[in-house]
């Protein structure tokens, strides 16, 4: 162990070696891992290994794959193949556009999270678009994404918004993730982190900060005839239709207007609006790209430390500790993330996590340890 | 025979609702109704019909029959709605998108 290594286990946080390990070159991602084997074992940077066995083991062939099919109208899943992995686009749009916002789903999570596919290992990605007739609706069955066309009355064909396509595939990440269950709390929040990956699948596409972004989940969906600009709004809940066949967007947007129902699984698509809130409110604390930090605690939270059964209280209390571990307990990540969820009307109790014991002769030199890894030339 | 049906979720979470009093339809229209109340077995349907793994998204329909000394619920997801049940449900989607029925 040379003392430069040594060095830099103490210094440089996870989230720092992630970003070498995504950006660096080959000599830094090389100190980074070096740094990595020792540090992951004398103070379990978790998420720091999880990185290097992501970035190791399939980088050169990440595992996207994607097949559409289309069900004619019918109900037999998952129908007829239309188009498959690299085939030229079908003359059928909304063939081309299941396929292409399944290709912009997986690459956020490959780009930014490292994470191959719904599953971590390059599950493929199947959709079947024109399933029944009318369909108001899209669904994730457990295996597939399924789309309706719409009445053309209310709602246009399900695959016209990507947050719509991002939604239904973190439905799968999720599965294969906390598994939350879809009811009540804990279905809301699996409801929340479908629009929170969503809608970051649409921010990415349009190259958005979080204070460029509409924050709207389905914006497009609702034909020109309804009265509403879409079907949920995650910066302002319960303002995102109010029609005379529709009725009235039902989202709360904090604790203290909370929906107690026996309906859609217990509220799982009205009270979403309280997590979604709170996660806007992080984005928009933290600023920049929602998915790079903001994204980062909430996916982090949801695949190291939720279980199925994780409530509201949970979920603040994770994010909270998550963003401490990432980026520093008091950090201003942190605090967004705490601020958040205070707004939305949970406290977050989140265990402070216990400075970590420096060993000697490391604390002098941390900027230019850091400007050599970064390269700045 | 009272009818109470909802189809709640969705990914768009909007509900629609029929409560039908089959005694105040006209005479085919109840006897449309009941017969497929009948051909479903209704009475007979276990309360919770739900899919493996459980998904997301789908429309959840509940619909709570009473026709006395019997009342019977059963709340189904669409994706496992029984063969014999769907003509029912279908019959009492479209009550309740007519919105007379609410």
């Amino acid at each position: 162990m040379n003392h430069q290594v040594n060095c830099l286990h103490c210094i440089i946080p996870p989230h720092m070696l992630d970003s070498i390990l995504a950006n660096g070159n080959a000599a830094q991602r090389k100190l980074a891992l070096d740094c990595i084997g020792i540090s992951g074992g004398i103070r379990g940077h978790r998420q720091a290994l999880m990185s290097a066995v992501a970035y190791l083991t399939p980088l050169t062939a990440p595992g996207k794959h994607r097949t559409v099919y289309t069900a004619n109208n019918g109900s037999s899943l998952p129908g007829q193949q239309m188009r498959d992995e690299g085939q030229p686009p079908s003359s059928d749009v909304a063939v081309n556009e299941a396929y292409d916002g399944a290709g912009l789903t997986y690459d956020l999570y490959w780009d930014v999270y490292q994470r191959n596919s719904l599953d971590g290992n390059g599950l493929h990605l199947d959709s079947t678009v024109h399933y029944q007739q009318n369909y108001d609706n899209a669904f994730w069955n457990g295996q597939q994404m399924v789309y309706g066309d719409g009445d053309g009355q209310l709602f246009n064909r399900f695959t016209i918004a990507v947050d719509v396509i991002g939604h239904e595939l973190t439905h799968g990440v999720t599965q294969y993730m906390s598994n939350l269950d879809y009811q009540s709390q804990s279905g809301a929040l699996n409801e929340s982190f479908s629009d929170v990956f969503g809608t970051l699948v649409k921010q990415r596409k349009l190259n958005q900060t979080a204070d460029q972004a509409d924050w709207l989940i389905g914006e497009g969906l609702l034909t020109a005839s309804v009265h509403g600009v879409a079907l949920r709004s995650m910066k302002a809940p319960g303002t995102a239709y109010d029609d005379p066949v529709l009725g009235k967007d039902p989202q709360p947007a904090d604790m203290a207007h909370y929906v107690n129902t026996t309906q859609d699984n217990g509220g799982v698509h009205i009270n979403s609006g309280i997590p979604n809130r709170a996660f806007y409110l992080t984005a928009a604390g933290i600023g920049g790209y929602a998915w790079e930090k903001a994204g980062k605690i909430w996916y982090v939270a949801g695949r190291d430390k939720f279980k199925n059964t994780t409530d509201f209280q949970g979920a603040a209390d994770l994010t909270t500790q998550t963003a401490g571990e990432l980026f520093g307990t008091d950090s201003a990540e942190q605090q967004a993330v705490k601020n958040a969820w205070i707004t939305v009307g949970i406290t977050p109790g989140a265990p402070q996590t216990q400075p970590q014991p420096q060993p000697s002769g490391c604390v002098t030199a941390p900027a230019a340890i850091i400007r050599s890894i970064f390269g700045g030339s | 025979m009272r009818i109470e049906f909802v189809r709640s979720g969705g990914f768009a979470g909007i509900s629609l609702t029929a409560r039908v009093d089959s005694e105040k339809l006209a005479p085919d229209e109840k006897a449309a109704l009941e017969k497929k109340i009948s051909d479903a077995s209704f009475f007979d349907l276990p309360g919770q019909i739900k899919p493996t793994p459980p998904g997301a998204d789908m429309f959840e329909y509940s619909l709570t029959i009473s026709s006395p000394p019997r009342t019977h619920t059963v709340i189904v997801s669409e994706t496992v709605v029984p063969d014999k049940l769907r003509p029912l449900l279908d019959h009492l989607t479209d009550l309740a998108r007519t919105g007379k029925y609410r």
